[in-house]
């Protein structure tokens, strides 16, 4: 079957006759007819009927027609109205009956191909799917009908897939689950917190700048207005109570930031256009989903999160601003100003090309540095420093109290670069506001097609490959490494730059050359390759990081707690009692990962190959997401050093309540004797 | 202060998931894909029970079958992708031996029904890629029809259809069409 090029008939030809019947589409608007579909079923015990659908970009209708095997003649048996919106149809056979499932937007029937009357019809305002924000339309259905046990009527369920991505099966006209398979071509993700854990800090901001009668007056007011959600309060208490007694967490009703930060959007982007918010807190749910204006296929939009409750989105021709907590287009929005350059910040930014990397300043563009990797190499990624990267402590603390400095340097970045055609790869340290080389190490025999995922963060960098056969050894195997930056290789020694409290990476402290740092390296070989490399990150830096490796051969994530990979790990002895102290252990070449590291636990988790991590409020907790092209959503929250900041659900507080009561009264009781005695003591002296 | 993080760096950090935490601090989504229209349908998995289940071999080339009752995935299987955007794949059930049965590039392979274990498959390059499945159970019922065997026709150098034994997976016969 076919039609004619401008959908003006459907031209027919039935397998074995020569002949081609001509059948006009009927088109009474004379619109322009997009698309032409044929619904049928593949079942030859079927009746012979097809439905053909005509689709323009605002309304669908179609006929229903009729092939009479015997004759090879088609008649016409019936029209579908013509329908606003777009939609689709789902074919399904039962007792020798055809049905036609039409979905449509708000309108839900169900055609037989005995009878052209509508033999069920369910009419809705919208489709109940909670979080799309933008009217999608019906892309494809398939389904099934039953007629019921008494006759009357029919028991119909499609599962329609939308335009949004979203997979949902509609029962008898009502929406039953929703799948949201658009999350698994997500290209871009990031965490979003919550705007209004803020409010008070700007608003304690504001009443300092103003005078005194005005600042007053304003806390007044703000306390007034506070008094409002005191019923609230109230009413939330006894359950808040019952659930700290109980020690299960509290799901809170609207989207309110908990105490712990816990709860936060994460911002996503997909390859389809859309732009998706889930909630950490309430198991990935998703909170808001709608379309990127402005985007086309194949493009990555920029998506920026600002402090102030709002996601920026560029792409090439538009910039539209979101608020983060229910999605609402805000305005379109102009360039967001940089940062005036002053006389005493200079942004130093570094592009790369194949062949080197080069840190250019200013407008206009000055070159200030040019870096060109190991000759025969060509780049192949730079990892700077992430941009929030708090440290807690300045230097490792040794086993005699002595304190190895670490290198603390913000403006890092380590630089990949491979010769695919010598299996070499070489990893280069570089400050990227002068360009100096700090550290370099080539590694021979490394395979170049396979991942080789580099994280650099606080004071070390850990890099992972995967290394090739060579003439004389055919064994394979991956190697991660790991490599700590101190400022100098004597416990309590600054380094040359001693104790100075500034620090400028273009003037060398030592005439003729750079501050290099004193770098400490081990490689262990790790049972499988990792695709992904990233840290946690906690507010403050005190817990101690977590690296995060994903494993595609397992299906998994792996948190590996950085004791392991420090590389001042004893070789080929035992540790001192010195070294035993600061928690280090003797050097194995093997590092398996303890089944006790997988995040994903027992999950079945596929096609995972990207992690990001934030902050929570509290300090040892980190959030994680992790995504994949093709594969499922993750998320979880990893308490590297155990959550040493809340109390655990073990903690009794019915018990710590009832001993406090207890000795309350106890004391109540006891104070009369214990004041007669007292006085009793005092006349006896 | 220096002591604190001192003592942090002592604390054998082994990092584990407890039982009872195990499944609320954490969330996840088994997701399969966009559905493809030809490749998704309801099916009864066993002829027994009338449960039925949603199959579906999607655009990521992930099959996998969803319970239509709560929308959560039963099983599901990653087959390989195709190597490129043209390549079509196919999926259709063979009742008689409760299993569907995929192909993709140059590999067919069926899978049990009702929970997705593998049971036979069979990728052969000299044919060349599939470009049709179809199943002969549909042409009737079991006994009267011609049985319950896949037709497969391949894009190689000349094309090629093989009738396919539905229980072991070897080719019954095969007829290359070099005119």
């Amino acid at each position: 079957m076919w039609s004619d090029a401008g959908h003006k008939n459907l031209k027919i030809n039935v397998l074995g006759t020569k002949s081609i019947s001509t059948l006009p589409i009927i088109n009474e608007n004379a619109e322009a007819i997009e698309k032409v579909t044929i619904h049928a079923t593949d079942r030859i015990t079927a009746p012979t009927h097809f439905l053909a659908l005509y689709e323009t970009p605002d309304a669908h209708w179609g006929e229903v027609y009729y092939i009479d095997a015997s004759k090879a003649t088609i008649k016409k048996q019936y029209g579908i109205e013509r329908l606003v919106g777009r939609g689709t149809i789902a074919t399904s056979v039962a007792n020798n009956e055809v049905f036609y499932t039409r979905v449509g937007k708000g309108a839900f029937l169900v055609h037989s191909s005995v009878s052209s009357e509508v033999v069920e019809r369910y009419i809705s305002e919208e489709l109940e799917v909670s979080g799309l924000l933008d009217d999608p339309h019906p892309v494809q259905a398939v389904g099934e009908v039953v007629r019921k046990m008494d006759g009357a009527g029919v028991s119909t369920r499609a599962a329609v897939l939308l335009s949004s991505g979203d997979w949902i099966l509609i029962l008898n006209g009502k929406v039953a689950w929703v799948r949201s398979e658009e999350l698994s071509y997500i290209i871009s993700a990031q965490f979003a917190e919550l705007p209004r854990a803020q409010s008070l800090v700007n608003e304690l901001e504001a009443e300092s700048h103003k005078t005194l009668v005005v600042a007053y007056i304003h806390r007044l007011s703000r306390h007034i207005s506070d008094l409002k959600k005191l019923p609230g309060f109230f009413v939330s208490l006894p359950q808040q109570v019952l659930s700290l007694v109980q020690g299960k967490e509290l799901e809170l009703a609207e989207p309110q930031p908990d105490a712990f930060g816990f709860h936060q959007h994460v911002v996503v982007t997909t390859e389809h256009g859309r732009i998706i918010a889930l909630d950490t807190a309430h198991h990935g749910a998703i909170v808001w989903s709608k379309t990127i204006p402005g985007f086309e296929a194949g493009q990555t939009p920029v998506v920026t999160i600002s402090d102030k409750g709002v996601i920026r989105v560029k792409t090439e021709t538009e910039h539209s601003v979101f608020e983060t907590l229910t999605g609402k287009f805000l305005r379109k929005a102009s360039e967001p100003t940089k940062p005036k350059a002053s006389s005493e910040r200079v942004t130093v930014e570094y592009v790369a090309a194949s062949d080197r990397v080069a840190g250019v300043t200013g407008q206009p563009v000055n070159v200030m540095w040019t870096f060109y990797p190991p000759p025969g190499t060509e780049v192949a990624s730079i990892t700077p420093r992430p941009d929030v990267d708090p440290v807690a402590a300045i230097g490792d603390v040794l086993g005699d109290r002595k304190v190895l400095y670490k290198y603390l340097n913000p403006n890092l970045a380590v630089i990949c670069s491979i010769n695919a055609t010598e299996n070499v790869a070489a990893f280069s340290l570089i400050d990227t506001v002068n360009g100096d080389l700090l550290y370099s190490v080539t590694h021979r025999n490394v395979d170049p097609e396979r991942p080789m995922p580099v994280v650099l963060s606080e004071n070390f960098f850990v890099y992972s490959f995967t290394t090739t056969d060579t003439a004389n050894v055919d064994a394979r195997g991956s190697i991660l490494v790991s490599s700590k930056l101190y400022e100098s290789a004597i416990p309590d020694d600054r380094g040359p730059l001693g104790a100075a409290t500034n620090f400028s990476a273009l003037v060398p402290p030592t005439a003729g050359g750079a501050f290099q740092p004193h770098v400490i390296t081990q490689a262990y070989l790790i049972p499988e390759e990792i695709f992904q490399l990233d840290v946690s990150r906690t507010r403050q830096g005190i817990t101690t990081r977590l690296l995060l490796a994903v494993l595609p051969n397992t299906g998994s994530v792996a948190g590996i707690p950085l004791s392991m990979l420090d590389p001042r790990r004893p070789v080929n002895r035992d540790p001192t009692k010195l070294e035993a102290e600061s928690g280090l252990f003797r050097y194995l070449a093997n590092l398996d990962f303890d089944p006790k590291w997988i995040l994903t636990h027992a999950r079945d988790v596929q096609g995972l190959q990207n992690i990001i991590a934030s902050p929570a409020l509290l300090e040892s907790t980190s959030l994680l997401f992790m995504y994949g092209r093709g594969g499922d959503v993750f998320g979880t929250r990893a308490a590297p050093s155990g959550s040493f900041d809340v109390l655990g659900k073990e903690f009794n507080r019915l018990q710590m309540i009832a001993t406090v009561v207890a000795l309350f009264f106890g004391v109540i009781l006891a104070a009369p004797a214990v004041r007669r005695k007292n006085i009793n003591g005092l006349w006896d002296m | 202060m220096r002591l604190i993080p001192a003592f942090l760096a002592c604390v054998p950090a082994i990092s584990a998931i407890y039982i009872d935490e195990a499944n609320t601090i954490d969330y996840h989504h088994q997701l399969v894909g966009y559905p493809q229209r030809h490749t998704t349908f309801f099916h009864t998995p066993q002829r027994e029970s009338p449960a039925t289940l949603i199959y579906t071999l999607s655009e990521h080339s992930i099959l996998g079958a969803v319970n239509p009752k709560d929308g959560s995935l039963v099983w599901r299987q990653q087959l390989p992708q195709p190597s490129s955007n043209a390549t079509n794949s196919f999926l259709i059930t063979n009742i008689k031996n409760d299993a569907v049965i995929s192909a993709v590039e140059n590999q067919i392979t069926s899978w049990s029904a009702v929970d997705g274990k593998l049971i036979w498959s069979r990728q052969q390059y000299l044919p060349g890629k599939v470009v049709d499945l179809k199943s002969l159970e549909a042409l009737g019922e079991e006994e009267s029809g011609p049985g319950s065997d896949l037709l497969a026709v391949f894009q190689g150098e000349t094309p090629t259809v093989q009738r396919i034994d539905s229980v072991t997976g070897e080719a019954k016969w095969q007829y290359a069409d070099s005119g």
